[in-house]
């Protein structure tokens, strides 16, 4: 392998892996704090693709504009999906809870394919620009520059979130306790509500920073879904940054298996990624084993 | 249901309709009973380690893609007559469902939902990249004798067939030892160890069996469709079989069937819809789901107990 065939293949991974973890980090944070595993956290970030193409570009205002007013309103979906779904006959159980998202991901897909299904897949303007930079003797494109960094600043934001903030360390306590959590004066369906609003504008950012790098189409995320599971579960499920280390890991690796081994060995290299963590470290790379009580 | 002398006479008598049924039915209303009662074979098998034992997989398209792909392999590729070729479904199904269960010792429910999707995820882009499965095309099944005697109705009745055996089976396990077991780890795994129960063993069991109704479901599927295609066994099978069982009612014998008969049948009755089809499936799906937390048959129960003339209490009567 060169060197500059394994620095893009590094480069690639990390980039995907990126994203992967991004995306884990709103499933970790809505499993941890309602202990709903949301299948259709991938299926916002595709929505929000064609929010921002067939809703908001044609307004014609700056390209950085309509980004932001996309993961608003993909944050505003993101809570009504908690209100209308989630909200009615709390007590069903974790399970029922699940099966509502796979619901909605049912109908959000389903929804996409009718509106926009027949003329897929669609071009999305970068707000990156088109340009490439040259680096050690291969290019990068600004789009994946900027992907790593949206990436990288959005974790960043995440963790000092945890740490600095009321509303941050509310959302901890509600995810250690809920019921500890209520007794001590917070609100914990209100923090259920901010936690779908924020999963809603990640799925955002994770599907306006994949439609223009590839084709925006109604499939967009289904690669991603699975992968940000499997990231969440490697980083322990408990850990944030966990997660986004896990997501890297994995991007990395399935990197490097679609170079080294095949290209159709890039999805399952991800199932024995997956095993081999879990056989190694079952509470994953930065967890910590709990112990069963009685 | 059955165990009742009413279960064992509504399970009597839908047995008897279903055999009555394809005499005067046309091929089309055939294959949409074949396909459901296929399904419902497979959303009982799933029930197993859901319902019983309270697993969540979300794998079970990948055994039931095992099923359809190694009866089409066994019979295509190598010529096997059919008989031997679903056993070789069945045993490698098991060999498969031993190993998803050997970890599930050490890992949470959660984790283990997402090892058993990865699973099915993993099958389906298996079988897309080997020319022994079809790649992206598929295998096309040659027709068989039952398919072309007598309009194909030997094909609906072996379906039939073994889908009453499935129940049967299914309602033996989950009335016996295995079933108390599973649903003992289900509900407490500490209790269940201290019950002497072997937790490890009973997992790989429930999955083991589940694998077994999934692969000749797939087997008998491949056979009654007769095409193999990986578009079949993707990750949303997995999905609607989970939603089968969780719509119709986990935990029960007929909520599986019923659940089943929801995600074959609405897409079918929808199809004068066309693009609306799915928007409406996936909408009373959500509806179900979201308002019906116990499934299909706990909504049915309920509107019965309703309708009942509630027993007024003696003081009142006198």
């Amino acid at each position: 392998m060169s060197s500059q065939l394994l620095a893009s293949t590094i480069i690639n991974g990390v980039l995907n892996g990126g994203l992967y973890g991004l995306l884990g980090l709103a499933i970790v944070l809505v499993f941890r704090t309602t202990a709903v595993a949301n299948f259709a956290q991938g299926e916002l970030g595709m929505f929000a693709g064609f929010i921002l193409l067939m809703g908001v570009l044609p307004l014609d205002l700056p390209l950085w504009l309509s980004w932001l007013i996309t993961v608003a309103v993909s944050g505003v979906i993101g809570g009504a999906v908690y209100l209308i779904m989630l909200r009615p006959r709390p007590n069903a159980g974790h399970l029922n809870m699940t099966v509502r998202t796979l619901g909605f991901y049912t109908l959000i897909y389903a929804v996409s394919v009718y509106a926009w299904g027949a003329l897929e897949p669609y071009r999305v303007p970068t707000v990156f620009g088109p340009e490439t930079v040259p680096v050690l003797g291969f290019s990068i494109s600004y789009d994946q520059l900027g992907t790593v960094g949206v990436t990288i600043i959005m974790a960043a934001a995440f963790l000092l979130f945890f740490r600095y903030t009321q509303l941050g360390l509310a959302m901890r306590a509600v995810a250690i306790n809920p019921e500890v959590a209520s007794l001590q004066g917070i609100n914990v369906r209100r923090i259920a509500l901010s936690v779908w609003l924020i999963a809603g504008a990640i799925g955002a950012i994770v599907g306006l920073l994949v439609a223009p790098i590839s084709f925006l189409e109604t499939s967009l995320m289904r690669p991603y879904i699975l992968k940000a599971f499997t990231a969440a579960i490697m980083g322990g499920l408990y850990s944030f940054a966990g997660v986004l280390v896990g997501g890297v890991i994995l991007g990395v690796a399935e990197s490097f298996a679609a170079v080294a081994i095949s290209i159709h060995m890039r999805e399952p290299f991800v199932f024995m990624v997956l095993l081999l963590v879990l056989l190694l470290r079952p509470a994953g790379i930065l967890g910590k084993v709990q112990r069963g009580r009685v | 249901m059955p165990g009742k002398t009413s279960g064992w006479a509504f399970a009597l008598i839908a047995v008897a309709a279903l055999a009555i049924a394809p005499l005067w039915l046309g091929t089309y209303p055939r294959y949409v009973i074949s396909v459901w009662l296929i399904f419902a074979l497979s959303a009982v098998g799933l029930n197993i380690p859901i319902g019983l034992a309270s697993i969540y997989s979300f794998g079970h398209g990948g055994f039931m893609l095992i099923g359809a792909y190694a009866t089409g392999v066994a019979t295509i590729s190598w010529g096997w007559p059919l008989l031997p070729a679903m056993l070789l479904a069945v045993v490698i199904a098991i060999a498969v469902g031993a190993l998803i269960g050997l970890p599930s010792l050490r890992l949470t429910g959660f984790s283990l939902a997402i090892v058993t999707f990865a699973f099915g995820y993993m099958l389906f882009h298996v079988v897309k990249a080997f020319d022994l499965t079809g790649g992206p095309q598929g295998l096309f099944m040659p027709e068989t004798a039952l398919a072309r005697a007598w309009g194909g109705r030997p094909l609906y009745y072996m379906v039939l067939a073994i889908f009453v055996v499935g129940v049967f089976w299914a309602h033996s396990i989950a009335t016996g030892k295995t079933g108390r077991a599973l649903r003992t780890l289900g509900t407490n795994e500490i209790v269940a160890q201290s019950l002497g129960i072997n937790l490890l063993r009973a997992k790989m069991l429930s999955f083991m069996l589940s694998g077994v109704y999934g692969a000749v479901a797939g087997s008998l599927l491949a056979l009654v469709t007769t095409y193999v295609a990986p578009e079949t066994y993707t990750p949303e099978l997995s999905i609607n079989m989970f939603a089968a069982v969780m719509i119709g009612g986990s935990g029960t014998l007929v909520g599986p069937i019923l659940g089943a008969l929801f995600i074959v049948l609405i897409p079918e009755l929808t199809q004068s819809a066309q693009n609306l089809s799915e928007i409406i499936y996936a909408l009373i799906f959500c509806l179900v789901a979201t308002l019906f937390p116990s499934g299909l048959l706990g909504m049915a129960k309920s509107a019965i107990r309703r309708l009942r003339p509630q027993p007024v209490p003696a003081a009142v009567r006198e």
